[in-house]
């Protein structure tokens, strides 16, 4: 065969085909992008307190049913406030409006005092 | 207190369908070195090597369930096809011109100065013309001649049957042969090498 291969050479010079090693930040960087897409997927879509939410963040540090309490507990009362201050608002609205009327009152009064 | 260390893939896959982050980390850490010579001897590149298997093993986070372990395939089986298949998309996407690298190392006699850089030229020109190879020739060598897996495995991930990888791989391995056979370069260094 003169120059050419032989057979066994040729599967010898086949074999020695290296591949690199890969790099151990490679793993790293798999596992932590995972981690970070499963952070993704478990945090809530948006700011709106949610009954679901404060159940998820209150499992974190007590037992199931504790955390079911309190968050009905935490939804109850920030309900509650909730309600209160737009009350509170509602009443604010009424006094300005009951003022404005008595100055605009006054200043008819005034008015008719000038015209006097 | 789950030993992860000794559990096997396929418990571990288990896990990770739960959501467990450290299964995840396991599988990864025990197989990312095989996946990554598997993907880097699809494309040839590093870079993108890196990149089909960490896209590999995300799409494999996110639906787990895809593997299937009542069929009785091995994880490592599924996966290498998981991983093959995302290789060649790649590589369909951005082809490389392989044919022109082959014939620079080939044509360039003035970079024959030292053992080492023929060396360096042969396995360069090796890889070319294994990257030149048909697509299913490629991965049946890959498989069975670099990878260790038996014909019947090989098989499986490619979905053809055993008789089918017997005759990629010949057709291969002659291929490979006539290239170098041809080309008075490669065969004069390497027989003499």
């Amino acid at each position: 065969m003169g120059d050419q291969m032989q057979d066994q050479e040729f599967e010898k010079f086949l074999r020695s085909r290296s591949v690199p090693k890969v790099s151990q930040e490679l793993s790293e960087r798999i596992i932590a992008s995972a981690r970070g897409m499963s952070q993704q997927l478990d945090a809530p879509s948006d700011n709106v307190v949610s009954f679901a939410g404060f159940k998820r963040a209150l499992g974190n540090v007590f037992s199931p049913q504790v955390a079911l309490a309190a968050s009905v507990v935490l939804v109850f009362a920030l309900g509650t406030i909730f309600v209160v201050t737009q009350f509170e608002d509602t009443q604010n609205e009424s006094v300005y409006y009951a003022a404005s009327e008595d100055v605009e009152l006054a200043f008819y009064l005034d008015d008719i005092v000038e015209v006097d | 207190m789950t030993d992860y260390n000794n559990s096997n893939d396929e418990s571990l896959v288990a896990l990770i369908c739960e959501g467990d982050h450290k299964a995840f980390a396991e599988l990864v850490g025990r197989h990312t070195q095989m996946f990554f010579a598997a993907a880097y001897r699809v494309c040839g590149d590093v870079i993108q090597a890196e990149d089909i298997v960490q896209d590999a093993f995300l799409k494999f986070w996110t639906k787990p369930q895809r593997f299937d372990a009542t069929k009785g395939v091995k994880f490592t089986t599924w996966f290498y096809r998981v991983v093959t298949n995302v290789a060649i998309d790649a590589m369909r996407k951005k082809k490389p011109h392989v044919s022109d690298e082959i014939v620079n190392l080939m044509a360039d006699k003035n970079a024959l100065a030292d053992e080492q850089l023929v060396a360096s030229e042969q396995s360069q020109a090796l890889e070319a013309a294994i990257q030149e190879l048909p697509e299913r020739q490629k991965t049946a060598l890959n498989l069975c001649f670099y990878e260790g897996v038996s014909n019947k495995e090989a098989a499986d991930i490619m979905g053809v049957s055993v008789k089918a990888v017997e005759s990629l791989l010949m057709r291969a391995k002659k291929a490979l042969k006539d290239k170098f056979y041809n080309s008075d370069y490669a065969l004069r260094e390497v027989s003499h090498g």
